[in-house]
């Protein structure tokens, strides 16, 4: 993972993961991401996770440090490349965490998709945007499809 | 004597979903096809689902009455002849209908407690959105979006 004391800017060729805590955030028949899961809500700031020095298993950890916290179940999640989350208004922002007083486990991988508009239409619009642009659905390593 | 089976739990939210349904049975004499039904089916759904603050995660706001009833009037008033959307909750308490045939010929809708319905469609490189209001019938933008993505 990226060492916490130097994190470095997000560059445009990373690959950030969406982690899926929500059943209905893909569809079953393709697994392809539904808008929702693009969709920011409150913050209209989106978290993702930088690939960038992270070994499969520690993507996957910090999923599922996250459903832990939030006490849902991980789903899986979707890859998006960097430079195609930069629509419009559109960025990414390296965002670490670090001694949330809420409990949101540490990670220096954790970015965030900001300049989503107020607008809940040009919110949904971006967010059918980023979904196309998004990989299929990636099962939690150990997991298998039901 | 009739007994009404309570399908959905035994919260105060599942007895809304009880009521809902019934109330859906009597103004469809029973009568209700297979495609409504499934609409219905994913309103309670969605209903069930985010019936209480804080179900997807911290600040997550509850699909009140008022937007179940809206979202149902919505439903029933969709035309027939077209694909059924996706139904689902939403964070901020709107309920989402999705019409889906690929990942760049899509619309979504967002019904807002206060009767505004929130749209954007991505078909092809068109990208319109936009806000209108229901007032009992389906808006005629979204009959003419609706029929773009499901017609192509």
């Amino acid at each position: 993972m990226i060492d916490p004391d130097n994190v470095p800017d997000v560059e445009l060729d990373e690959v950030v993961a969406r982690f899926i805590f929500k059943k209905k955030q893909w569809y079953a028949k393709t697994g392809a991401p539904k808008p929702s899961l693009f969709c920011p809500y409150k913050h209209i700031d989106l978290s993702v996770n930088r690939h960038r020095d992270c070994t499969d298993d520690e993507i996957w950890m910090f999923g599922k440090g996250i459903a832990d916290f939030r006490g849902d179940e991980l789903y899986g999640r979707c890859d998006i490349v960097v430079a195609d989350c930069n629509i419009e208004t559109l960025k990414v922002i390296a965002k670490e965490i670090k001694d949330d007083p809420k409990g949101v486990p540490d990670n220096p991988n954790h970015a965030d998709i900001v300049g989503f508009p107020e607008k809940k239409e040009d919110q949904m619009s971006l967010a059918q945007k980023l979904a196309a642009k998004a990989n299929q659905r990636i099962l939690p390593s150990g997991i298998s499809e039901e | 004597m009739v007994t009404t089976e309570r399908k959905y739990g035994v919260s105060e939210a599942a007895g809304i979903v009880d009521q809902f349904v019934e109330q859906i049975r009597e103004q469809n004499n029973e009568t209700i096809t297979f495609s409504n039904f499934s609409l219905v089916d994913q309103l309670l759904d969605a209903f069930g689902e985010a019936s209480i603050d804080g179900w997807d995660g911290e600040g997550s706001v509850a699909v009140s009455r008022q937007t179940l009833s809206i979202a149902r009037e919505l439903v029933e008033s969709l035309p027939t002849e077209f694909r059924t959307p996706e139904i689902s909750a939403e964070p901020d308490g709107h309920i989402h209908l999705e019409w889906f045939v690929s990942n760049r010929q899509v619309l979504g809708v967002s019904v807002n407690p206060d009767g505004r319905l929130h749209w954007a469609a991505l078909i092809g490189e068109e990208d319109p959105r936009g806000t209108c209001r229901f007032a009992g019938q389906t808006p005629v933008t979204l009959l003419h979006w609706i029929g773009r993505v499901c017609n192509g």
